[in-house]
């Protein structure tokens, strides 16, 4: 049962949320001064509209993304949007539809200028969402953005019940599951905190990094879009980046003042779980304050496979938030509050597992406020300021309602960044500064010390357009201290102790444009990975993993370099692209089996180990316009993980996958069927088991269509509509748990 | 800036609050005094007629229908192969029929570390026996054999 009532820290949230926003209001009510500031800006401001470039006729609910501020709006019916408090400078205007080519365009906003701009999209049925965003301005490449976003009706089609299972519709992410809630996100064959997951920016504050039983506290119900980034500017986020940082946008601070109310409801089943979703958020206008809410939940019942239904497989998720923030002529001030709670289970029933299962409860609440300062007589243009509080809490239960282990992670984060002004052949970027507290604990049984950690990072972004060739190189420096309660000499792991990690990771990017819609891009970066509290200090049983986890307090830092090399063709009829990668770790750190079990738990002995490991693979992609509206689309990502000195297979790795799709894509409809493989696993680590190749056949469908003010989107989605029987490699529960069985989706959307 | 100074106030205010409440915070609370069993020993009649070593699992408790067997004493084994049986009001035993409706556990009171088993249907099942800690499981045996014979 999860508990009726709110938890102290939900409180101290809301209470505090409650103060900061009635000081607000009393301050919007001081004048009609104040409440005309945004009015009176003397940045600038963008006034555009989004139109058919051949009928001319204005394309509404286009959503609209100004790159360099992370800011986003969604264009009303009569297709007209406005960006405010506009820094002065060049600015990259991006915008995406259903059935239309994406389109990025820049723009010069000088101080005070209201600039108008006219967004003309041209008709495609290619799926030209994810694109890497390159920047391009009047035939030349003129930025370094190596980021995929996803949103609007991809979102929506590929919407999973996981941030995970979302992604993993995607060409080369894979995920990591341990039963249909907890799953995490892996691409070229890492994840963990390898592969930073934020929300809205900002770190999560959960433990999904840590074991494949934790789940991820980020529901991609009510996203508004997720952002991938890669090489340099994933940097900006941690130093151990080194495939990337998916970024889930929610928007619950405001970053736009709006002039009248905006909304969306959404309502999402399906069959295979009897699941059920639903959430919107609402954003209202008052003055010169923007007051923004959320909520969503999720509920499910055991999941169904084509040989029966796994047991202890349901889900039940409840999340909310409350955000405002106050717009004037010198910026904004935000700040948000929310809350996240879940509670699914681990199916048992094999070697090593709990006969019935596990059931897990977990809990979060977060605060943070952030400021947006404009600045304009320095070498800056901008100032951002966030500060963040998480509080998580999670424990792990047996079927007869025994407590296995629990956790407890506080964690306290802040950062300052400043826009910077193009200087010597630099166009811009920024720099920043950033901490984090964290202070984390386990209970029941677990021998893991209390542990505290401080991070304090700089770092620095810029970018340079020489031309035909683009750069962005980032640097970042990290200390991080890791300091249990006391030191003590465990008999069985070593000494234990506080631990100091520093050095420096850094990328560059850089994009050659060597033809009309040809471009080739490199990316080097070197990452740097502090070992977790649990790899150092963990000795004990984790419930819900079923292993017992034996750290490791001598483990060093892990380094890693990794090398990018692509080669990107964007015409109006095909577009395609290839990618080959190698990454080098020295210390890789990660849980290996030891063969062993531990005679006190009965469950399998997992010791973390440092070792050096190389990882090498290819992406390829295309798609093409076969006939009218039909377009044909294959993908394909192999990855090869070993360790270094043995040549012997590193332990989950993703098998070669492939992906055919042919669909029928006009302005307001598209249908398709999706062909979803991936070869035998047979190359793995020892006490691993192998895997059988698979295909399984997906179809969707999807209609938009707009009546007044109000925008809708119907998704009907068929997986697995064979109903093979198949299981994924990376699922640490595919002894017992085969992937789910036919399954239909609907989905419905209201945009207001 | 008034009003970015009214706003700085409000802002600070606020996120001064959340340390003061956040400062007497409750917590997760460690407790790393578990039992040290890897192994176990059932005694009865001076005879050690079930022992538990290295996840392996030597005799079975056998009833007959309807009666309770002889008083069963319970003794964990350490790493050492030490016989020993935790101390403190923190602890207890715990045990888990795979089917409950075979056989059941009697104990006297005041006996923590003892027990009947009572044959309540023919037929095989398993039992699990557990040191209870503070809420949660510091040691747990593999599936005992449990016989209830006519």
């Amino acid at each position: 049962m999860m508990k009726s009532a709110l938890s102290y820290h939900e409180r101290t949230v809301l209470v505090a949320t409650a103060v900061f926003f009635v000081t607000l209001l009393a301050q919007a009510r001081m004048g009609n001064e104040e409440r005309s500031a945004i009015e009176e800006q003397k940045s600038g401001v963008i006034l555009g509209k989004v139109v058919d470039i051949e009928t001319k006729e204005p394309l509404g609910w286009t959503p609209v993304l100004l790159l360099e501020t992370n800011k986003a709006v969604t264009a009303h019916e009569d297709g007209t949007f406005h960006f405010h408090n506009v820094p002065p400078g060049t600015h990259s205007l991006k915008t995406f539809r259903l059935g239309y080519e994406s389109l990025i365009r820049r723009i010069t906003v000088a101080e005070r200028e209201t600039v108008i701009v006219t967004l003309e999209l041209k008709s495609s049925p290619l799926s030209t969402e994810t694109v890497l965003v390159l920047g391009v301005a009047n035939g030349k490449a003129s930025s370094v953005k190596p980021t995929e976003i996803i949103t609007g009706k991809q979102l929506q089609q590929q919407l999973g019940r996981t941030l995970a299972e979302t992604l993993s519709k995607e060409s080369g992410i894979s995920q990591r599951t341990m039963g249909p809630a907890p799953a995490r996100p892996v691409i070229r064959g890492l994840g963990g905190d390898r592969l930073l997951i934020l929300e809205d920016g900002g770190r999560t504050g959960d433990i999904s990094a840590t074991a494949p039983d934790h789940a991820v506290v980020v529901d991609p119900l009510t996203a508004e879009r997720v952002e991938i980034s890669r090489g340099p500017a994933a940097l900006r986020y941690g130093p151990n980046a080194l495939v990337g940082t998916i970024n889930v946008v929610r928007g619950q601070i405001p970053s736009e003042p709006i002039h009248h109310v905006h909304g969306n409801l959404m309502v999402h089943g399906e069959t295979v779980n009897g699941g059920l979703a639903g959430g919107g958020a609402v954003s209202v206008p008052l003055g010169a304050i923007v007051l923004r809410a959320d909520g969503s939940m999720r509920n499910a019942t055991d999941i169904s496979v084509p040989n029966g239904v796994l047991r202890n497989t349901y889900y039940r998720n409840l999340a909310g938030s409350l955000g405002a923030s106050r717009f004037d002529d010198w910026g904004h001030l935000g700040l948000a509050a929310g809350i996240y709670r879940s509670q699914y289970g681990i199916p048992g029933g094999f070697v090593g597992a709990h006969p019935n299962g596990v059931k897990i409860e977990l809990e979060r609440a977060h605060l943070r406020a952030k400021a947006e300062v404009l600045v304009s007589s320095s070498p800056f243009r901008l100032l951002e300021a966030e500060f963040a509080l998480t509080d998580y809490y999670h424990r792990e239960l047996e079927a007869t309602g025994v407590l296995g282990i629990e956790f407890g992670v506080l964690t306290y984060s802040g950062e300052v960044i400043a826009q910077t002004r193009p200087w010597g052949f630099f166009s811009g970027g920024f720099a920043g500064i950033s901490g984090e507290y964290r202070d984390f604990a386990s209970g029941g049984f677990s021998f893991t010390p209390p542990t505290r950690e401080q991070n304090l990072a700089a770092f620095l972004l810029q970018e340079a357009d020489l031309g035909l060739l683009s750069l962005k190189i980032a640097l970042r420096a990290d200390t991080r201290l890791v300091h249990p309660e006391e030191e003590f000499e465990s008999k069985r792991i070593g000494l234990i102790r506080s631990r100091r990690f520093s050095d420096l990771s850094g990328s560059l990017a850089g994009v050659f444009h060597l033809r009309s819609s040809l471009f080739a891009g490199i990316t080097f970066t070197r990452s740097i990975r502090p070992p977790s509290v649990e790899e150092l200090y963990s000795e004990g049983p984790h419930l819900a993993a079923y292993s017992f986890e034996v750290g490791n307090p001598e483990l060093d830092l892990e380094r890693g370099l990794g090398l990018e090399v692509f080669l990107r063709y964007t015409g109006h009829d095909a577009l395609s692209q290839v990618t080959v990668f190698h990454n080098d770790l020295q210390g890789y750190i990660f849980p290996r089996n030891s063969g062993q079990i531990n005679f006190r738990t009965l469950l399998p002995i997992y010791r973390f180990t440092g070792l050096g490991a190389a990882m090498s693979g290819v992406e390829l992609s295309a798609e093409a316009r076969v006939v009218g509206s039909f377009v044909a689309g294959a993908s394909l990502n192999y990855v090869r993980g070993s360790l270094k000195e043995s040549q012997s297979p590193l332990p989950m790795m993703p098998p070669l996958g492939a992906k055919i799709d042919l669909r029928y894509s006009t302005s307001t409809f598209m249908a398709g069927v999706v062909a979803r493989m991936a070869a035998a696993q047979n190359r793995i680590d020892q006490f691993e088991q192998p895997t059988a190749g698979y295909t399984v056949i997906d179809g969707i469908a999807q209609y938009q269509v707009g009546t007044g003010a109000v925008f809708h989107t119907f998704v009907l989605t068929a997986e697995n509509v064979l109903n093979t029987e198949y299981r994924v490699h990376l699922s640490r529960v595919k002894s017992i748990m085969p992937e789910p069985g036919r399954n239909l989706k609907l989905l419905y959307k209201l945009v207001f | 800036m008034k009003s970015l100074k009214n706003y700085s106030f409000a802002f600070f205010t606020t996120l001064l609050a959340i340390f003061v409440i956040n400062g007497c915070q409750k917590s997760v609370e460690p407790d790393p005094d578990h039992a040290e069993a890897e192994g176990l020993v059932l005694r009865m009649n001076g005879v050690d007629f079930v022992t538990v070593k290295e996840g392996k699992v030597t005799g079975k408790i056998t009833v007959k229908v309807g009666t309770e067997t002889d008083h069963i004493d319970i003794y964990f084994l350490d790493a050492g192969g030490n016989r020993f049986r935790p101390e403190g009001s923190e602890f207890d035993l715990g045990w888990e029929f795979a089917d409950a409706s075979i056989a059941e556990v009697e104990r006297d009171e005041g006996a923590k570390w003892e027990m009947h088993v009572l044959g309540k249907k023919i037929g095989d099942t398993t039992i699990e026996l557990r040191i209870l800690h503070a809420g949660h499981v510091d040691f747990r045996t593999p599936p005992i054999p449990v016989t209830v014979t006519p």
